[in-house]
């Protein structure tokens, strides 16, 4: 019997069924860390809820760092785009959320700083 | 269309930085922890659950009391007064008297408790006795069913 997730032949006692799944001790083990192991998931990592709250606190008080969590928030959201996400499926379109404000901040920081550029070489 | 596995059961147990939900799926009751940027599942097997039990708690009741005395006491003023003055404690008043009708209408308060052989765990989002009688009454089919299988 091969393991349903590496492949790798199992003798009887290292063989755990689950829902309908054979698989070997290491993959149980790593289990977490693989989207097709849904069944033993205790917890994940909402990539676009770290991303959308990167792009929305600084709004309220610290604005003048927008300028590192705009493009942060961006990051944090496309690395997070192919990771497991909400095992209910809630929050994906915080994701989108956080795209959209992180180019809206990154957009206006670049505005700003080639308004300024151009008024001082005007100048 | 891909067919999600769990399905949304009504109630949501809100904290300040957290909020617990439960959901339905062919084999298990899904509790749901979200915590902002990261959930916590744990999974009771239909065939594992023992017992559902509900306290009634004076909670709702409290909380509808205190609005109601608010929405009182913030109303005298308005008799008294006039202008800005009396409007602003009448939207106060208002806002607590709107507050107080929703707790109400939302019925009794309760805590919900999943027993399992080995584990009781509180449900926070059954926190009404009409919507726990509701999940209940909406999972007992699953219950029976996997319970008969397995007896």
């Amino acid at each position: 019997m091969p393991c349903d997730l590496c492949g790798r032949f199992l003798c009887s006692l290292c063989d755990i069924e689950m829902h309908g799944q054979h698989v070997c001790p290491p993959c149980l083990n790593s289990g977490r860390k693989k989207p097709q192991l849904t069944n033993v998931d205790g917890d994940r990592i909402l990539y676009g809820g770290i991303a959308l709250l990167i792009a929305v606190v600084p709004l309220f008080a610290f604005y003048f760092i927008t300028f590192i969590t705009g493009p942060l928030s961006i990051f944090v959201a496309i690395y997070g785009w192919r990771k497991p996400r909400s095992l209910v499926g809630t929050g994906n379109i915080s994701f989108y959320i956080a795209i959209l404000l992180g180019l809206i901040q990154t957009g206006a920081w670049a505005w700003l700083i080639i308004t300024l550029a151009w008024r001082i070489s005007d100048s | 269309m891909k067919s999600r596995p769990y399905k949304r059961l009504p109630g949501r147990g809100r904290r300040l930085l957290n909020n617990s939900t439960l959901w339905e799926a062919e084999d298990v009751l899904l509790l749901v922890e979200s915590h902002w940027v990261s959930e916590t599942y744990r999974r009771f097997h239909w065939s594992d659950i023992q017992a559902f039990v509900i306290c009634k708690t004076q909670t709702g009741l409290i909380i509808t009391l205190v609005l109601g005395v608010l929405t009182l006491l913030l109303s005298l003023p308005i008799f008294f007064t006039e202008g800005g003055v009396a409007i602003t404690f009448g939207v106060i008043a208002g806002l607590f008297f709107v507050l107080g009708l929703v707790n109400f209408l939302r019925g009794p308060t309760c805590r919900c408790m999943l027993r399992t052989a080995v584990q009781t765990q509180e449900l926070r989002s059954l926190d009404r006795l009409n919507k726990a009688r509701k999940v209940i009454e909406r999972v007992r089919p699953r219950i029976e069913a996997a319970q008969q299988v397995s007896s």
